[in-house]
């Protein structure tokens, strides 16, 4: 008999508004130099935004910053070690700001400034998302119900419970996962979801997987 | 007249419900748009499509425009040439003239919004009625369609003291922006995937507008849409098919218009004409402004786009490119590179000998040609669509109301 969760999972979606901050880079140094002084959200911006602004395609820069080292700087062996910090070994941005600053610095310190000006229309120009949290109106008890709006819901609210929980949550879940493990009492296809690498698959692929994954169960 | 419900099939109908839902967060509030003209120019036409959709979708948007005359339009005009970084004389007379026109304005216009939206530098001034009372609580928006990052610094200057009275002030791109003291939010314009312009059309459609001005469809098509204008460079793009043309046989399309008050248009159409000579396979379009479904055609006929910009300033017209699917080679200028990530959603170029290059690789490979304009096609569904541009704008607007960065409605 099909499992009837005592609290629903309520879908909510989260939407962006970029802001911009004034502040750029033309080269390496002042890239770190503007990561150093940049807040949360501007860090958050830049590691994710990419994720959903190309949700169809997986990038091989998989953040603003190792993109704009490896396509504009032209230092495509710094771009590579930027692109492979995995977020989700970090508890928060913070701590993945720091892992940042740590290679750039260390890459500066080594190259002795010897890296690219750029023009200013290919500057580096940090910014901020401001955040919209909505509720989406659609809430599962069954796991049948679950797949059925998953299908049907947008990227950005699968992008809310699956990216933003981890930092949301400080503990590396996602709200997918717990809802399944604690009210479905289905642990196994909670750690399936919860071991999926986010970062290397696009987000339409992402859903896909998680609907996959729950359809054995149903 | 198009319902929102109209674009579900495009955008999904998940986009749509989000966009309905937002636009209910809004209920009671006026949004009144202002701008110097009802049409004519890019940001009519935006407006045109976008209030009616707001209103669906249940925000209470109007839209108003400003008085001016002659005189003040050809200071504002100048005023919109020099921010573009074009050498212009204005002169403390005309600044005065602007500033008297503003004054008329606010006693002539009833600012009865709630948010007040002001578009491009011509109504900039109304934001002095920010100060009196009774309209204190309302929130005052500044969209700047142009950009500015080259802009004539006494003309900002002028500028920039009504600026940093509003409260938000939107841009297109990052590259437009200047240092302001009031937060500035990134909005992209957008096409409208249902317009003359962009909708899907027959092959019949599309043969008979080839067939009108004897294009051979069998036979590769570079297609170049723009006004006949140097900073599109017209006459770059000749010589990249001239390169191209060695090797790979091809026909080229410069499709555009050349409005007979515009001096320099003619001289460049002419230029144009000159350089193309006698050759047969090059067809050059002097269209008249309502010919979208011809326009359309044309790209959808295409085997390869180029945007060969020297300056731009969005560049909507990749977007245009992408949107039907076609393989874009373009400038890597002003807007250009948010829309095309380098060799996944098209191609960027920096140079004639560099244009040439990239389109030879896309005529000689139809699955590559094909990979990027999937990609592009992609890109422009999920970022430069109208319905993106209408939940930017209820965004913002709802942002108006908060102070915080996270938002919970």
């Amino acid at each position: 008999m099909e499992t009837r969760a005592k609290y629903p999972f309520k879908f909510y979606t989260r939407l962006t508004l970029p802001q911009l901050t004034g502040i750029y880079a033309l080269n390496l140094k002042e890239l770190l130099d503007g990561i150093k002084k940049a807040d949360d959200s501007i860090i958050y911006y830049h590691t994710h935004h990419y994720l959903i602004q190309h949700h169809y395609i997986v990038p091989d820069a998989p953040n603003d910053f190792a993109y704009w080292i490896i396509y504009t700087l032209g230092e495509k062996l710094l771009g590579e070690e930027i692109s492979g910090i995995d977020m989700f070994n970090y508890n928060s941005v913070a701590d993945y700001k720091q892992e940042l600053i740590k290679r750039l610095s260390v890459f500066i310190s080594k190259k002795n400034s010897m890296t690219r000006k750029v023009e200013a229309n290919e500057r580096f120009n940090f910014m901020k998302a401001v955040t919209f949290v909505m509720s989406t109106g659609k809430e599962a008890y069954t796991l049948k119900e679950f797949n059925d709006i998953l299908k049907n819901i947008s990227i950005f609210s699968v992008y809310y419970h699956f990216f933003e929980s981890h930092f949301r949550l400080s503990f590396g879940l996602n709200d997918f996962s717990v809802w399944i493990k604690n009210e479905l009492k289905l642990p196994d296809l909670a750690l399936k979801i919860q071991s999926l690498d986010p970062y290397s698959f696009t987000m339409d692929s992402l859903k896909g997987q998680i609907i996959k994954y729950a359809e054995k169960y149903i | 007249m198009r319902s929102i419900k109209d674009y579900a099939d495009i955008a999904g109908i998940e986009t749509i419900e989000e966009i309905e839902k937002l636009g209910s967060y809004l209920n009671g509030k006026i949004i009144q748009n202002i701008n110097s003209t009802p049409v004519g120019g890019g940001v009519a036409e935006i407006l045109s499509r976008m209030v009616p959709l707001l209103k669906e979708v249940g925000v209470d948007a109007r839209w108003d425009f400003i008085k001016g005359g002659e005189k003040f339009f050809e200071i504002t005009k100048k005023i919109h040439n020099s921010l573009h970084g074009v050498e212009e004389n204005i002169s403390d007379d005309d600044f005065k003239h602007f500033l008297d026109i503003t004054e008329e304005n606010l006693n002539e216009i009833n600012l009865i919004g709630d948010i007040i939206f002001i578009h491009d530098p011509q109504p900039i001034g109304l934001i002095k009625i920010k100060d009196k009372d009774g309209f204190k609580e309302k929130k005052f928006i500044w969209r700047c369609h142009i950009d500015l990052s080259s802009a004539n610094t006494k003309t900002f200057n002028f500028l920039k003291k009504f600026i940093e009275k509003y409260d938000y002030s939107v841009f297109s791109s990052p590259l437009f922006a200047k240092k302001i003291k009031i937060p500035q939010i990134l909005i992209s314009p957008s096409i409208d995937p249902l317009s003359d312009k962009n909708k899907d059309l027959s092959a019949e459609t599309i043969n008979e507008v080839l067939s009108r001005f004897k294009i051979d469809p069998e036979r590769n098509i570079i297609t170049q849409v723009s006004r006949f204008d140097r900073l599109k460079d017209p006459l770059g793009v000749i010589d990249v098919y001239r390169l191209v043309k060695k090797y790979v046989d091809c026909q080229l399309v410069l499709a555009g218009g050349a409005a007979s008050d515009d001096p320099e248009a003619t001289e460049v159409y002419n230029e144009v004409i000159e350089k193309a000579g006698a050759d047969k396979d090059i067809f050059i379009l002097n269209l008249p402004p309502v010919s979208n479904i011809e326009i359309n055609a044309l790209q959808r006929a295409s085997t390869v786009i180029l945007q060969k910009s020297i300056k731009e300033g969005f560049g909507l017209t990749v977007s245009e490119g992408l949107w039907k699917s076609k393989p874009v080679i373009a400038s890597a200028v002003g807007g250009i590179p948010l829309q095309i990530t380098h060799k996944y959603s098209g191609l960027l170029s920096r140079t004639i000998e560099g244009t040439a290059l990239y389109a030879k690789q896309i005529l000689q490979n139809p699955e590559y040609a094909k990979h990027l304009g999937e990609n592009g096609h992609n890109h422009v569904k999920h970022n430069f669509l109208i319905t993106r541009h209408i939940r930017d704008y209820i965004l913002l607007f709802l942002k108006t109301g908060f102070r915080e960065d996270t938002v919970y409605l």
